[in-house]
């Protein structure tokens, strides 16, 4: 028998609780308070931003454009989610709903998308590539537009810690050296070329006393994945020196300058350029760090080895403009030259893929400097 | 095999990758210049758009890296620092918090490997510090921890500078910053103070440039900028005497402050100077053996360049301008408690502020108190005494009559005490004779207090008062005419020896050496290097009442002889004839009047040296060494007692307003009667009664019943009926019986 007390505790679990009028019944034991109270209330409907968007979209379009609209401008927000698999459905999204012809939806697409070059995970850059692609067919002067931000960000990527996401890179830079090749290699040649030098770990001078051993161990030992991405890599290299270093071949301009008359010789100078942004290298609308202007005694203690002889030097790099096709041939000739041959024979001694790539590579170099030296004796028979 | 994995693997993690650069900066160059290269395309990132940037972990990590290993990369990373100055000058409103925080940090880092200069961490830092003022709203910035990191830092870095060494070009910038700062007229200038006083308190900055910010400061027309200067002025000396004590004192047994207070409160005896001395020598001892910390404690009022100048400012912008409505009434208080510490301390003439104090001297007034010891302390020898005078008559019409409550009179007459002490002039005979009536009060509060002001006087100018008032000893001297006129307005006592003169001649004389040997051993003329710091430390701690000391010794010595020569005989007596000192307390207060002569008394009376010709004899026939210096001082010590009480009034001293009104004992509530009367009966349960109380807890017994049970019901048996026929023998054998049993019991 159970003692007195544990017989009233459990005869208490049996008492039916009384109800009385005008009093709400009593909570039960475990009964847990869901309820909250908001700090602030959103309504999405209401918001002066997209009504205004709505209003500026529907006397343009019909209603389901509009409706578009703010589809894409949550799907876009999504691109920042913390899952990797949401990141890529949103951009397969967007690449199957890309706006008709709207400028200023597909600068927001570029500016919310471009971050994840730097993704970590693999299947959303790749998703990336072709969403790019996809754009750059569809519009095609914007990747020319948004060129500054994107080649920040392949940069960026090529220096990148994480080896995937360094191998990837290059991929992104094949869009650009397809689809807007004159803008990449006039602002950004050296930048990218020099970038190129320590995704490959090769060095720029050869009196380093010792060779970094990290990686090019590991460019060399590491997996199958890292050696495909350096024969890939070596292609696009190839790509990029083509694209930077002879001319293309003219599409045929409606206009033939040398035909047209004009009421003066000059005038076709003065008319609005036909290339996008042709003044960037003024540098005149963007926030930079001001370079640290060089002393005279320091240039003169780093020319003090060679004389000034008209070569470039490292040290010139980054103070200069890479406008035209000979400045960036000489800067070829004159700095990167040398290591690039060095070590694309390295790499043509590996033999395999690469070392296809690598002999691709060189023949373009060879070329270069095959056509320089026929010139240089045409100049000097005439 | 497993080594060459680990290389492959290692450089994917920043922190692993760091300490690997570090520890061989010579192999991993590449993987510094790539990590380099993608710092610098991050940047640019973020220049390009600061403001829509996310977290930035990844930039924060890198900037990280990068100041942590730039000490190995001093070429490749020229352009680093300043890339990281100009981001947090031009951008801090756009880096997310982690972000500023981190370069703050890092900027520290760089700073502490030497890769920037201290100054050039200040001007990057220092505009943050007021880049955010309270008026453009600043929401989800953590402006807060921003100024609480930056201040830190500056504290912190000021600190690390100023060790060893102060690094006077450093301390000389960062107060031009605080400076220029004040020189705005909003309350940015609020950091400027805050700066400086905690730099003050740990003893960094103690020169009088720091107190020249303090003075801008103070005359800042920002409120609480002024406030907050004159806070400095009023506490900030105590504050850094705490910081101060609070490292040292925790090792020995005694509290010195605590030891000095019970000496100037308690009665003085020799038992409790010889031990205050002892402690004065232990604390000595202690300060020999760890004077590492080269700082002189100069008040940070003594260090004013121009006090007259700071006094007339404060008063003229602060009390007396039409703006001066800004302030409330604490604020004034503290004002006028600033200003008149400046008065008396630096006996300035500021004649505006006694007028001003007429206004606020009436009982209503709220802390008046306060306002009271301020008048006091404003007031000293060389105001003109019409100029006091006023004050002193308002608060004798507001505060004493008839008609006030005790304890008004009582503030309203050690107030008036107050201020006589320092400007005995400033009051006329009659009123100071209507004073002194209320010696026979009935409150005892007053009563004390116009004897504390009869006693004053009979040492200051006794023919002020009622004959019967002046005592014995000031009225015999007055008989004779010995006593010189009262004090005058304008004569100033100047010094006339070197203090302590005649105890060395004295001394001397006890050792039996001439006047002619001592000057050409070379040993007098050097004195131990230990010594003489130690000296002169000791010198600086006790500096305010070994001066004034001093001063009075000296310049009293020639009336005190005289006196000594004449009450020499009965000086034990010298006091007990007076009517005046009935009772205990009163010869308290008398030996508090003047302890000096006392001292004097003792040490002086077998043989008396006259302070004047000693010096002549000495200074005319021989010259003093520093031997002879070290040894006056070390008499001065022995001889000092009364230095140590702190017993003359010092125009340095404050007034605490919190004495003036005096003891007031008021009559208790019923409530208190019997909290009280309960209290004494506490723990007496032994004396009182036992009835009704049992030892241990039992049921009741038989014979309690039986001793309890109804008298009507027991009346008719036959224990009670049989006891009343009992015959006379049998009566008395049970009387004899139980007379047996009570002896057996032993009573």
């Amino acid at each position: 028998m159970a003692s007195k007390r544990k017989r009233t505790e459990k005869q208490k679990d049996f008492v039916k609780a009384k109800l009385k009028v005008g009093k709400t019944a009593k909570k039960p034991d475990n009964y847990t308070d869901t309820s909250f109270t908001a700090k602030t209330i959103s309504l999405p409907n209401q918001s002066i931003q997209s009504r205004v968007s709505n209003a500026g979209s529907s006397s343009t379009s019909s209603g389901s454009a509009s409706q578009t609209d703010i589809d894409l401008t949550h799907q876009l927000s999504l691109t920042k989610h913390h899952s990797s698999s949401t990141r890529k459905e949103v951009l397969l999204y967007i690449q199957n709903h890309l706006p008709a012809n709207n400028p200023s939806l597909y600068k927001q697409i570029v500016a919310s998308t471009v971050p994840l070059i730097l993704d970590t995970s693999m299947q959303v850059r790749t998703q990336l590539i072709s969403l790019l692609t996809e754009c750059a067919n569809k519009q095609p002067g914007l990747l020319d537009l948004h060129i500054r931000s994107i080649i920040l960000f392949i940069h960026s990527a090529m220096t990148h810690i994480q080896p995937e996401i360094r191998n990837s890179a290059s991929k992104f830079l094949a869009i650009l050296i397809e689809h807007a090749p004159s803008s990449l290699v006039k602002s950004y040649f050296i930048k990218t070329l020099r970038s190129y030098f320590t995704l490959m770990s090769w060095t720029l001078t050869t009196d380093k006393k010792s060779v970094s051993l990290a990686i090019t161990t590991s460019s060399t030992i590491g997996n199958s994945s890292v050696k495909k991405a350096r024969s890939h890599h070596v292609s696009i290299l190839k790509s990029f020196l083509n694209a930077s270093l002879f001319i293309e071949e003219q599409k045929n301009n409606d206009i033939d300058e040398e035909n047209v008359i004009l009421t003066h010789p000059q005038s076709l100078k003065y008319l609005v350029p036909t290339t996008s942004q042709p003044f960037t290298s003024l540098k005149l609308f963007t926030a930079d760090m001001p370079r640290r202007q060089i002393s005279s005694t320091d240039k003169e203690s780093m020319n003090s080895g060679s004389s000034d002889d008209g070569k470039f030097h490292i040290a010139d790099l980054d103070t200069l403009s890479t406008e035209d096709i000979s400045t960036r041939r000489k800067i070829i000739i004159d700095i990167f030259l040398h290591p690039l041959t060095k070590n694309l024979n390295n790499l043509i001694k590996e033999g395999g893929e690469v070392g296809k790539e690598a002999k691709g590579c060189l023949t373009v170099l060879e070329k270069l400097t095959a056509e320089i030296s026929s010139n240089k004796e045409n100049e000097t028979t005439i | 095999m497993a080594k060459r994995r680990r290389a492959a693997m290692l450089p994917t993690n920043i922190i692993l990758l760091q300490n690997l650069v570090r520890r061989d900066p010579e192999v991993y160059h590449d993987e510094f210049a790539q990590q380099y290269s993608h710092y610098l395309s991050l940047r640019d990132i973020f220049l390009m758009n600061p403001s829509a940037s996310d977290k930035g972990i990844e930039f924060g990590e890198l900037i990280g890296f990068v100041s942590a290993v730039c000490g190995c990369y001093p070429q490749e990373t020229a352009t680093f620092p300043d890339d990281l100055k100009q981001l947090i000058l031009e951008n801090h409103r756009d880096l997310s918090p982690e972000l500023r925080e981190k370069i703050i940090q890092c900027l520290t880092m760089l700073r502490n490997k030497d890769v920037i200069s201290a100054e050039s961490l200040i001007q990057t830092i220092f505009p943050l510090l007021t880049a955010y003022s309270a008026s453009n709203s600043t929401t989800g910035q953590h402006v807060k921890a921003l100024r609480h990191q930056i201040y830190s830092t500056l504290i912190s870095l000021l600190k690390s500078v100023n060790t060893g060494t102060k690094s006077q070009k450093l301390n000389r910038s960062t107060q031009a910053l605080l400076f220029n700062l004040l020189e705005q007229r909003d309350n940015q200038g609020l950091w400027a103070t805050k700066l400086t006083r905690e730099l003050w308190r740990r003893g960094i900055w103690d020169d009088s440039r720091t107190v020249e910010i303090m003075t801008q400061a103070a005359l800042h027309p920002d409120v609480k900028v002024a406030v907050a200067g004159a806070k400095f002025f009023l506490g900030a000396d105590k504050e850094r005497e705490e910081n101060f004590d609070d490292n040292s004192s925790d090792e020995d047994g005694f509290d010195m402050g605590a030891m000095k207070h019970k000496m100037q409160v308690n009665k003085k005896s020799k038992k409790k100077s010889k031990k205050l001395e002892q402690a004065v020598k232990t604390l000595k001892k202690k300060n020999n053996s760890k004077s590492s910390t080269t700082y002189l404690n100069f008040s940070a009022i003594h260090l004013l360049r121009d006090p007259q100048g700071f006094a007339e400012q404060l008063f003229d912008n602060h009390l007396n301008s039409k703006h001066a409505n800004k302030f409330d009434l604490d604020q004034k208080i503290m004002f006028m408690n600033l200003i008149s510490r400046l008065i008396g301390t630096h006996k300035l003439t500021v004649l505006g502020i006694y007028t001003f104090f007429l206004k606020y001297l009436t009982p209503k007034q709220r802390n008046v108190t306060q306002i009271m010891a301020a008048s006091a302390q404003a007031s000293h020898d060389l105001v003109p005494p019409e100029s006091i005078s006023p004050v002193i008559r308002k608060i004798a019409d507001e505060f004493v009559s008839d008609g006030v409550a005790a304890e008004v009179a009582s503030a309203g007459i050690n107030t008036i005490r107050e201020i006589l002490t320092r400007a005995p002039l400033a009051i006329e005979k009659d009123l100071l004779q209507d004073l002194t009536e209320y010696k026979g009060s009935k409150s005892k509060a007053v009563m004390m207090a116009a004897r504390s002001l009869i006693s004053l006087y009979r040492e200051v100018a006794p023919e002020m008062l009622q004959r019967k008032d002046r005592g014995k000893t000031a009225s015999m001297e007055l008989q004779h005419g010995e006593k010189k006129g009262g004090p005058q307005y304008g004569v100033e006592q100047t010094v006339r020896s070197i203090p302590g003169l005649e105890l060395l001649a004295k001394w001397r004389k006890e050792q039996g050496l001439g006047n002619e040997d001592g000057e050409d051993d070379e040993a007098n003329w050097e004195v131990d290097e230990e010594d003489n710091a130690s000296d002169i430390e000791g010198d600086w701690v006790t500096v305010d009442s070994d001066k004034e000391y001093d001063v009075s010794d000296s310049d009293d010595e020639p009336v005190e002889e005289d006196k000594n020569e004449k009450d020499d005989n009965d000086n034990d007596n010298e006091v007990s004839d007076l009517e005046l000192s009935s009772d205990d307390e009163e010869e308290d207060e008398e030996e508090s009047e003047r302890p000096a002569k006392k001292a004097k008394i003792d040490t002086a009376a077998e043989e008396t040296v006259d302070a004047e010709k000693a010096m002549a004899e000495m200074l005319s026939s021989r010259i003093l060494t520093p031997a002879d210096f070290a040894k006056l001082e070390e008499l001065r010590t022995q001889a000092g007692v009364e230095k140590l009480m702190g017993s003359r009034q010092a125009n340095e001293e404050e007034v605490d307003s919190t004495t003036l009104v005096g003891k007031v004992k008021y009559k208790q509530l019923r409530e208190e009667r019997i909290a009280q009367a309960k209290e004494g009966r506490e723990e007496r349960d032994k004396f009182g009664s036992r009835r009704g109380k049992r030892d241990a807890p039992h049921s009741t017994t038989n014979k309690e019943k039986a001793r309890k049970k109804n008298f009507v019901m027991m009346i008719h048996k036959k224990a009670v009926q049989g006891k009343q026929k009992l015959s006379l023998r049998d009566r008395q054998k049970v009387l004899k019986a139980h007379i047996t049993k009570q002896k057996k019991k032993g009573y």
